[in-house]
């Protein structure tokens, strides 16, 4: 399989900060994997994904060395569903990525169609996603960025606000994107959702480890 | 045991516009001391629920009492020293340039004398472990730690109920293990606290009742 993420010597710290938030890691992530990052609350999980998606350094501004290559389009849902919501219907937030990508209407209206059966949003297509419940929130985030059709998907926390019956459906659409070949990324603290992950990746003071199983997992 | 009554929700109904209804004809009583999940399906009005209760929204049918004062009558001040509301989204809820100063803000404004403003804030920040943040600028934290700011802010104001939206996001399982101490802790002291969370584990360990929601209206309500 191909490297579909590869960092090497990854540093970065935010603007004022004396430390490093992590300092010199180096990874490869294939297609067609999923991989499990989890770690304390601000070790830097939102931050390493904000430097694979190229939010960091192109609008976050710190000190940032080392380089990631990407084998493909990527794309990313954000913990704070909020800070990526920004239009007046369902459909709109759906057809926004693949409308900036010129594709033709057709391929649009399918994909929109397509992902709302996904990922069980059909009900509320003409729903304002501003007044959706957190839940309901994070999964258009999701749709918006799964109509992009991204070949490396990063998901900050993506079942932090669904319910059970979600949560399974999630993780169903994750090992399908698995089978279509993607490389998918998802930043989790819930153990019992690790499940899904083929490997997991422990970000802690600075470092970054892989994990043998979920059980071994320790902040400490 | 008599328990003394925190908030009385009587028939209440909620809707954003005319059309539709979130919240059913809905009757509850919540007590003192008591820590109670709130449970049910996404979109179900849980977070709807929690802002009637808190007196952030009113009432569209119905009433809420807040410790036998209805919440209709109530400026937001009033109802903000019982209360203490923890909003799923921590952003909705920060505002000040240090977290030091998030977390001493409700004293401050409520005429608290600055040596112990500054002893509560000192114990807050050590209790959710965020000293070393005391001089960050809340907004540029990680989300994780923005909760525990939050948490803390409403822990200052010393409130007589919490009610605290999905607690638990962005937090690590150490972290999620102390906010499980201190709730049992506030308990102790007879704070009554309302959960609204999907997570299980933490509702097995800190909730005595659980209300499920379930199409506007509570389906089961169930004590350990």
């Amino acid at each position: 399989m191909i490297a579909s993420i590869r960092a090497r010597e990854l540093s970065f710290r935010y603007r004022g900060q004396d430390q490093w938030l992590f300092e010199q890691i180096s990874f490869e992530l294939k297609s067609g994997q999923i991989s499990a990052l989890t770690g304390p609350s601000g070790s830097g999980k939102s931050t390493l994904c904000y430097c694979l998606s190229g939010v960091i350094p192109r609008f976050i501004k710190g000190e940032f060395s080392g380089d990631v290559s990407l084998e493909g389009r990527v794309g990313m849902v954000f913990q704070d569903p909020d800070s990526q919501l920004f239009l007046p219907t369902v459909e709109d937030e759906l057809a926004f990525g693949p409308e900036n990508l010129c594709l033709p209407r057709e391929e649009i209206g399918r994909r929109i169609e397509s992902i709302l059966q996904l990922i069980g949003l059909h009900r509320l297509r003409l729903a304002n996603p501003v007044k959706l419940s957190g839940g309901g929130k994070q999964l258009v985030a999701l749709g918006g960025v799964l109509t992009l059709d991204p070949d490396i998907i990063l998901l900050d926390e993506p079942f932090s606000q669904l319910d059970d019956a979600m949560r399974g459906r999630i993780k169903t659409v994750l090992l399908e994107l698995k089978r279509q070949g993607k490389a998918i990324v998802f930043v989790e603290h819930d153990k019992s959702n690790l499940e899904v992950a083929d490997q997991i990746w422990l970000l802690s003071r600075g470092g970054l480890n892989r994990q043998s199983s979920p059980e071994v997992i320790s902040h400490d | 045991m008599i328990r003394e009554t925190a908030i009385e929700a009587s028939n209440l109904g909620f809707g954003y516009d005319r059309e539709s209804s979130i919240i059913n004809s809905l009757s509850f009583t919540l007590y003192r001391g008591e820590t109670v999940a709130l449970t049910g399906p996404n979109g179900v009005g849980k977070t709807t629920l929690g802002k009637l209760l808190a007196g952030i929204l009113k009432p569209a049918r119905g009433q809420v009492l807040l410790f036998g004062e209805n919440t209709r009558d109530m400026p937001l001040y009033l109802m903000g020293r019982k209360i203490g509301y923890s909003f799923q989204n921590p952003d909705q809820q920060l505002f000040a340039s240090s977290v030091a100063e998030e977390i001493g803000f409700g004293l401050k404004y409520r005429g608290a004398n600055l040596e112990h403003i500054s002893r509560v804030t000192a114990y807050l920040l050590n209790l959710f472990d965020i000293e070393h943040l005391k001089e960050a600028f809340p907004l540029n934290l990680s989300w994780g730690e923005k909760r525990r700011v939050v948490l803390a802010a409403c822990l200052a104001q010393n409130p007589e109920y919490l009610i605290l939206d999905e607690p638990t996001t962005g937090l690590d399982e150490e972290r999620i293990k102390a906010l499980t101490e201190i709730i049992a802790s506030l308990r102790r002291k007879g704070t009554g606290i309302l959960l609204i969370s999907h997570h299980q584990t933490f509702i097995e360990q800190n909730a005595e009742r659980i209300l499920r929601m379930e199409g506007g209206e509570i389906r089961d309500d169930r004590f350990f």
